[in-house]
């Protein structure tokens, strides 16, 4: 009994190990003891944006022969930390990483790199190079200069407008606004009336909504940090009778392209949060393999705007070819 | 002194909380309604960056390296992927459109200025079987407002790489544009453009479909 149970396990080892095999995901050495972990951590799924980006790089780990394992930081430095202890102690070959602060993530990410776990960034970067290994940020300035001149345009250049602010803690609500001013800033004909923070939340954005509209009843456009700020709005809109006001997000989620082909909201900024995902894996494989990507550490992932036009390609943050 | 032990994990944790607190700290200093984003320090300086690059690295590189806009986009049209290779340069290895260094000799045939966004129309003269042909072949920016980035992401000796974060970079693009607007079109007035022919060097961005945009870093009028 006891015999044949040691060998049936053998023979499960030897299937899982020769399945790796079969991947052809080479790294002999970490191979042999029959665990290929990627780590994978993520702010939380509850913003369909991570949701997408955590699942993307799960599924191509998998596909490429690898055992992911997701975890989530909650957009806290110190959780992060301790979820990069997890990872060392769990030997992990590589880490895939949405951070949770600029200069918070330097020490952490180091860690890893001293225990002799390379790092691949996704959609942030961090105030350093040389630590990570790649980082594949969303260019972020881009896409909000290209939602601003959307905006500039529906607007015809002129006219009262509101700007929605993400949480002011969070380096994309400053970025995104900057590239919103940087453009909407060369137009004196275009006025900010109002200048709110709804911490990217979509009830918050509603009922912020609704009072700079009783101070500022003819506005004509509104201008917000992310999409579910955008749904906000323009719910508020609707409800005040002014689904006429132009509204523009950020983000590209399915909720924002519905919005857009039923005449509401007027665009958004597609982030391509599920190929930078896979993009990671993807240069993390390659770096196990042959020690180097072959690319530049950091590299800027374009956004791309949506609106009535190519909204019908949009589908899970990513577009259709 | 076993004890001490959970003491010491706790007053880590004190010291790691501290230094949360001392960034919520820095967030409540913030002027109500200022932009402050806490991850650009200003350290850099654009102008002083795009003042050296411009006749040092950036004038001879468009004189050397730039090619003929109307044989270029001949070549994309034929073959985007081979003459985007030899051509162009772009900063990633997907999902992002090349940009080149260009010249040529063109006729404005139109400006429009309604938008801030000002555009002139260009019939390049060199266009194989359509020199002067008064179509339209490519469109020049005027300003005030200049869009796009194509100045930067064309020049080889700049990389994202070598800059701290994605504002950074971002200022260099709008410090490029900025010398466009305030240098290149220091003395030109667009209402007097149309009917004149120039010689223009800059860069573009190449998209199948739609009208190149040139971003001008030198005009000779005729």
């Amino acid at each position: 009994m006891k015999l044949s149970k040691l060998v049936l396990a053998a023979l499960a080892t030897a299937a899982l190990s020769s399945s790796l095999y079969a991947a052809g995901q080479g790294d002999a050495a970490k191979a042999a003891t029959g665990k290929k972990l990627i780590v994978i951590i993520t702010p939380s799924p509850a913003n369909p944006f991570f949701k997408s980006e955590a699942v993307a790089a799960e599924a191509r780990a998998k596909a490429m022969g690898y055992e992911p394992m997701v975890l989530v930081h909650d957009d806290d430095a110190n959780k992060q930390n301790n979820l990069i202890d997890t990872a060392i102690a769990n030997k992990a070959l590589a880490i895939i990483l949405d951070n949770a602060g600029a200069d918070a993530t330097i020490t952490a990410v180091k860690k890893a790199k001293d225990a002799g776990i390379p790092s691949f960034l996704i959609d942030r970067e961090i105030n350093a190079t040389g630590v990570a290994v790649s980082q594949i940020v969303s260019n972020n300035y881009q896409g909000a200069k290209l939602g601003a001149e959307e905006f500039v345009k529906l607007m015809g250049e002129k006219g009262d407008f509101v700007e929605l602010v993400g949480k002011e803690s969070d380096t994309n609500a400053g970025i995104r606004s900057k590239g919103y001013h940087d453009v909407i800033d060369q137009y004196p004909a275009l006025k900010m009336v109002a200048r709110q923070s709804a911490n990217w939340s979509q009830p918050e954005a509603y009922s912020k909504m609704e009072s700079i509209l009783q101070a500022n009843p003819n506005i004509k456009g509104v201008i917000c940090g992310n999409d579910t700020m955008a749904m906000g709005a323009m719910a508020a809109l609707k409800t005040a009778g002014k689904g006429n006001v132009i509204v523009v997000g950020f983000d590209g989620s399915n909720d924002v392209r519905d919005s857009i082909k039923a005449g509401d909201i007027k665009a958004t900024v597609l982030q391509p949060a599920a190929r930078i995902s896979e993009m990671a894996v993807e240069q993390a494989d390659t770096y196990l393999k042959n020690k180097s990507t072959g690319l530049p550490e950091k590299q800027l992932i374009d956004c791309v705007l949506i609106t009535a036009a190519n909204a019908d390609k949009l589908e899970t943050f990513a577009l259709k070819q | 002194m076993r004890r001490s032990f959970p003491l010491v994990c706790m007053s880590a944790l004190v010291l790691l909380s501290c230094v949360v607190v001392r960034h919520d700290e820095k967030d409540a200093g913030k002027t109500k309604g200022a932009l402050e984003i806490y991850f650009a320090d200003g350290s850099f300086d654009a102008k002083a960056y795009v003042g050296e690059l411009w006749d040092a690295r950036l004038l001879p590189y468009s004189t050397e390296k730039s090619t003929e806009l109307s044989s270029l986009l001949e070549r994309l049209a034929a073959d985007e992927a081979g003459a985007s290779r030899e051509f162009g340069r772009r900063q990633v290895a997907e999902g992002a459109p090349f940009n080149f260094a260009v010249r040529g000799e063109a006729r404005v045939l139109k400006v429009n200025t309604e938008s801030r966004v000002g555009i002139a129309e260009l019939d390049l003269l060199s266009a194989p079987g359509a020199a002067g042909d008064g179509k339209a072949d490519a469109l020049l920016q005027i300003g005030p407002v200049f869009k796009g980035s194509s100045i930067r992401d064309a020049l080889p000796f700049v990389s994202f790489d070598d800059f701290v974060n994605q504002l950074d970079y971002a200022a260099l693009s709008n410090e490029l544009n900025a010398r466009v607007r305030d240098g290149v079109f220091a003395e030109t007035d667009p209402s007097a453009m149309t009917g004149k022919k120039l010689v223009f060097h800059g860069f573009v961005t190449y998209e199948r479909g739609i009208p190149v945009v040139v971003t001008p870093v030198r005009l000779e009028w005729k």
